[in-house]
């Protein structure tokens, strides 16, 4: 009477995640020894990946983004989250404004970016020229390491209040009482702060910063929309150089190698970094 | 000296809010701004801060409602969407129900295998996909989209699903187990109401990522399925970049999620944070 439940709950819809996805994925697999005319060349198509500059460079810049982007969104919204936290007045009011940049698509961001960081007319050049922390108009898209700049503030600015948002909880979970005690005892804030919030939050802290690096290795939308992955390839991510190769060139097996290594790349990944933490959600 | 330190601070709190305030806001404002302005106008160097009503216009929406067909990619998007949450929503709900309340082999290794699965980057899948779609005379469908954002959110939201599932309280299934329920009733009477508001915040999620997702529309979808977060990136041409349009377009485009996520908030932030403090 228990097996039947079981099947169809977890069977049957777990299956439907592996039929769509894992199956194609390993057909993939299978397609990554052939060459485009569909002749066997074996390990042609890696070999050719080994030697392949802009796979390295993509390779080597989306772990700088993802890092990056994690490790500042992190901090910086622990800092806020931290700061929302102890305002009297306004926090449902900043609670409810917190998500609207969330709510706003990768895509849409990006585009608006565009408009925002243009060189002539970009309200952002303008800005910093009328404050004048800026000299002449930077090409904030146009430059190759300022356009990698720009791609990383951008993901930040738009998620930072997100991850804020996230802190707050963690930080309201904390019991007041703790506080009380220690400012009974003579702590002043920044004692509660190093002795109090920060080591009850480092379970909070490692599991979001994870989660963050995680999905920012993942991320594709906001590049494209933004640079292409331009100027040249300064920008381009390993999602952005797999859509490339396969969609918009139509070397797939290329491609699927491309997508192989990098899955394995990411499972090596998940092993040796995730794996602890992995088991504590399992758990 | 300690009325004065307090003054200060409040001082200091205030001026942390309106930062905030304006820069989380800011960017949408300006989205607004520039889609009411004429191009010609947001071309110059000392930008508009504020669509004066001289200048403002509403020529860039009506063009691009005219030339891009932005309802109907519009309407694809939330029909593909919707469809796919709802799928989405219950086997994921399903795998985390048997996940968390049933005693089987393999139990451990799927819960690893889900999340192996989760850290995986949705690009790996998109060629083979592309592939086999295309054979079958799949592209650029709507059934395919619905089917693929469906089935592809399975593994997170399982994920997301099984800590709420955990804390179930176990006493209460055993309860309609005595009272004769049947396995099925009890998902279906029991488990289901109890957590209507896990299952609303986690539709909305689903909802809001895969309208925003742009990898599989923009692989997958090209004229009769198109949907709009592709169609955005059209108004770019090659020589000109009409900053206006784009602007109109993704204010459009993001209007329904700003909606919803300003109605449905409190189950927003319920089904994002919930999870991971549990």
């Amino acid at each position: 009477m228990k097996k039947k439940p079981l099947l169809i709950l977890l069977v049957l819809p777990f299956s439907l995640f592996l039929i769509s996805h894992t199956v194609p994925f390993f057909y993939g697999l299978s397609l990554s020894f052939f060459s485009p005319t569909g002749r066997f060349v074996g390990l042609r198509n890696y070999l050719a990946l080994f030697k392949d500059q802009a796979f390295w460079n993509a390779l080597q810049f989306t772990f700088t983004y993802a890092g990056v982007v994690a490790v500042v969104m992190t901090i910086l919204g622990l800092l806020l989250g931290i700061f929302i936290n102890s305002l009297e007045r306004g926090q449902n009011f900043v609670k409810s404004i917190l998500l609207i940049p969330w709510a706003i698509s990768l895509t849409a961001w990006g585009l608006l970016l565009q408009i925002a960081l243009s060189q002539q007319f970009g309200v952002v050049n303008y800005f910093l020229l009328q404050t004048g922390v800026i000299k002449e108009r930077l090409s904030w898209l146009g430059d190759p390491s300022l356009a990698r700049v720009s791609v990383m503030l951008a993901r930040v600015y738009k998620d930072i209040w997100f991850s804020a948002l996230l802190f707050l909880t963690a930080r309201q979970n904390i019991p007041p009482e703790l506080y009380e005690e220690s400012t009974l005892s003579g702590a002043g804030p920044w004692q509660n702060f190093w002795y109090i919030t920060v080591p009850l939050l480092r379970p909070a802290i490692l599991y979001i910063g994870v989660i963050l690096f995680i999905f920012a290795l993942q991320d594709f939308d906001l590049i494209y929309a933004l640079t292409g992955g331009g100027p040249g390839f300064a920008t381009e991510v390993v999602s952005l150089n797999i859509y490339r190769h396969g969609v918009r060139y139509g070397n797939y097996e290329y491609g699927i190698a491309t997508s192989v290594l990098w899955s394995l790349i990411i499972l090596g990944f998940t092993g040796v970094v995730f794996s602890p933490l992995q088991r504590r959600i399992v758990e | 000296m300690k009325r004065r330190r307090q003054v200060w601070e409040s001082g200091l709190k205030f001026l942390g809010l309106v930062v905030i305030t304006v820069l989380t806001l800011f960017p949408l404002y300006w989205m607004i701004n520039v889609s009411l302005l004429p191009e010609k106008e947001v071309i110059r160097s000392i930008p508009h801060l504020f669509p004066s009503p001289a200048v403002s216009t509403f020529k860039s929406y009506v063009e691009i409602l005219a030339k891009y067909e932005v309802p109907r990619y519009l309407l694809n998007s939330i029909v593909i969407v919707l469809s796919a949450s709802v799928i989405t929503l219950f086997s994921s709900f399903a795998v985390a129900y048997a996940l968390a309340k049933y005693r089987f082999r393999l139990r451990n290794f799927t819960q690893y295998f889900i999340i192996w699965l989760v850290t995986l980057p949705w690009v790996v899948y998109v060629l083979p996909i592309f592939i086999i779609a295309s054979r079958l005379g799949l592209l650029d469908s709507h059934i395919l989209m619905i089917l693929l954002y469906g089935f592809s959110g399975i593994p997170l939201f399982s994920w997301f699903a099984l800590p709420y599932l955990y804390s179930f309280p176990n006493e209460l299934i055993d309860a309609g187990r005595l009272d004769g329920c049947s396995e099925w009733g009890i998902v279906l009477r029991i488990v289901i109401p109890a957590l209507r508001n896990v299952l609303i915040a986690l539709f909305i999620l689903r909802f809001v990522w895969a309208y925003n997702d742009l990898l599989y529309s923009l692989s997958f979808t090209f004229h009769r399925a198109k949907m709009i977060m592709p169609a955005l990136l059209e108004f770019p041409g090659y020589l000109d970049i009409p900053f206006a349009k784009m602007a109109a377009g993704g204010f459009l485009a993001v209007l329904p999620i700003i909606i919803i996520v300003i109605v449905f908030q409190k189950y927003v932030v319920s089904g994002l944070v919930g999870q991971t403090f549990k």
